[in-house]
Order: structure tokens, then C-alpha cells, then sequence
């Protein structure tokens, strides 16, 4: 009996020694939307080669995006995007660095729909900005996945929108993200 | 007359799609490991060089990645965590032939270095046209 329970508390301990739970998970493929939904157009813009990383260990999340990687419907308004608006030659990369704050909440080696809020700062176009969100953390066989959906008034990142076009461009852009994290091996 | 080909050229601007990639030329013909090394040794000269241009890289598949806005495929940039992240689209019927570790090469526009050196809009160049 006690060879046997030496055997298994041994077993454990190895278990516990060398298989240890990675912390920090990472993707390079985040998918980030934004819409604006004004009166005479609706404008939508895409780029789903954002990277993140999660760190569940400290809840610290972080986001970074290339502004010339957003696609969108019209080469006319992609151009006009990059020229006009975000001004990409001079601010190529916008990024978001905050916490989940209630990351504690999430039991993350269990399945399971977990609401989570973040909060941090958003940088674009040279402006940083205080932001708190509301998302879902998804875990799914071990898989890890995140979605958040907030809104942000552009004219807080000093980008104006000429009167000619006031009624094409929203104020308020609502901005999607989704992003399916996998280990960091760094 | 003027009128009518001002409106017309408006209303082809208004709806103007971004040009095919695979109908574009590429202004650079590089290897993965050299694209994603000239970003790491001097991003700002490598942006001067590569940003928005058509860019052909050949490498070998690190990784691909397929979810519902696209596909992604990582091409080994030589330090085996990251590399040159080409996007394309999940009707590209080239890329159901990739298999990882084999040899390819992508045609994409860059539009500058995150973690990984980013090209959108691939398309997979077919060993006929390298």
C-alpha cells in the first residue's frame, strides 16, 4: 500500500513539475472591424492580421494593428482612409494596451462562456486615449478566444471629418474584435 | 460632353475596387528570411523599400491559418516564431493545395512590419510565372 502511494504522489509530482500551464497566449491573426454607420453610407473597414497577447496569469491583454492592412469594399475609401483620415504614412500602427480587470473570474482551463471588461489605452493617429470595453472570453477544448465590441468617437483621436462629408462618415465608429489565441512559445 | 465623362469618371472612381493583385507585377522579388531580415535590421529603411509595393516572396510555410475572414499563411522568416504573415482570401482555390514546410511563393502588397512582416491581398504566384 505505501509503495503504491509513493508511486502515485511520485507520478504527481512529476506531473506537476514538468507539465506546467502556459501563461501567455498569443495570435497573429486577431480579426478587427470597424463600422461607421452614417446617414448617406455605411463604411466598413477590415484587417484580420492583428497580433495580440494574453497574459491569463496577470490579465494584461494587449492588441497592435497595421492601419494600411485594413481592407475595405472601395479603393476610393480605403485611400481616403489612409490619406485623409488616419493619416498612416506618419501613424502606421494603432495599439491597445490595458487588463481584464475581473481576469480572475475566468477559469481558464474550463469550458465555458466567461464576461469579461477591459480597460486600458488605445493609441491611434499620434492620440492616447483612456478605453474601457466589455467581451467574452471563450474556452473551448483548451483553446482560448476573445470578442469585444465597443465604440470610440473618432474626433478623440483628432481626426476631423470635412463638412462636405459629414453626413458619409459617423462621429462614433463601433470597432469588432475576435481574436483565437494559441500558446506563446516565445 | 465634358460634363458627362466628369460624372462618368466619378461614378468609376466611387466605385472602384482595389486592383487584382494577381494582375500586378511585382516590384520586388525577395526570399522570406531576407524581407523579414530587412525589417528587423532597420525598419524604417525597410519601409522606405517596401511599404505598399507588390511584393513576390518565396518561403517555406510556417504555419496556416484559416478562419471566417480569411486565410493566413506564415512564411518562416528563419527565427522559427515569426515571419512574413500573408493574407488572403478563402475563395483563393491555390491555396487548398498548400501544405506546411513545402516551398512557395506569394505575391502581396506590404503594408509594414508588426510582430510578423504583414502582406494583404495575396495571391499564390504558380511555379509557371516565378
Amino acid at each position: 500500500m505505501k509503495t503504491i502511494l509513493v508511486t502515485i504522489l511520485s507520478v504527481s509530482l512529476f506531473a506537476f513539475t514538468f507539465k506546467t500551464e502556459p501563461t501567455k497566449y498569443f495570435t497573429r491573426e486577431a480579426n478587427i472591424t470597424f463600422l461607421s454607420d452614417a446617414p448617406l453610407e455605411k463604411i466598413q473597414g477590415i484587417n484580420n492580421q492583428a497580433v495580440s497577447m494574453l497574459d491569463i496569469s496577470t490579465g494584461a491583454i494587449e492588441f497592435a494593428v497595421l492601419m494600411k492592412a485594413f481592407e475595405f469594399e472601395k479603393a476610393l475609401l480605403q485611400e481616403h482612409f489612409n490619406e485623409n483620415y488616419v493619416e498612416s504614412d506618419k501613424f502606421p500602427k494603432a495599439n491597445f494596451k490595458g487588463t481584464i480587470t475581473n481576469f480572475s473570474d475566468v477559469k481558464w482551463t474550463v469550458d465555458g462562456e466567461y464576461p469579461v471588461t477591459a480597460t486600458g489605452k488605445l493609441t491611434m493617429h499620434g492620440v492616447t486615449k483612456d478605453v474601457t470595453s466589455k467581451g467574452k472570453i471563450t474556452v473551448k477544448a483548451g483553446a482560448i478566444s476573445a470578442t469585444s465590441t465597443f465604440n470610440i468617437l473618432i474626433s478623440d483621436y483628432n481626426i476631423t471629418i470635412p463638412s462636405v462629408v459629414k453626413d458619409k462618415i459617423n462621429n462614433s465608429v463601433k470597432i469588432d474584435v475576435t481574436s483565437n489565441y494559441k500558446p506563446y512559445q516565445g | 460632353m465634358v460634363i458627362v465623362a466628369g460624372v462618368g469618371y466619378g461614378v468609376y472612381e466611387y466605385f472602384r475596387t482595389n486592383a487584382r493583385t494577381a494582375d500586378l507585377d511585382a516590384n520586388v522579388k525577395i526570399s522570406a528570411i531576407d524581407l523579414y531580415n530587412a525589417f528587423t535590421d532597420n525598419e524604417t529603411l525597410a519601409d522606405s523599400l517596401y511599404l505598399m509595393q507588390v511584393i513576390q516572396v518565396t518561403g517555406k510555410v510556417a504555419d496556416i491559418k484559416e478562419d471566417t475572414s480569411g486565410i493566413i499563411i506564415l512564411l518562416d522568416g528563419g527565427n522559427g516564431m515569426f515571419g512574413i504573415s500573408c493574407g488572403l482570401q478563402k475563395t483563393d482555390e491555390e491555396v487548398k493545395k498548400v501544405e506546411k514546410d513545402s516551398e512557395i511563393t506569394i505575391k502581396g502588397i506590404c503594408t509594414g512590419m508588426l510582430m510578423d512582416v504583414v502582406l494583404t491581398r495575396c495571391v499564390i504566384v504558380p511555379a509557371d510565372k516565378k
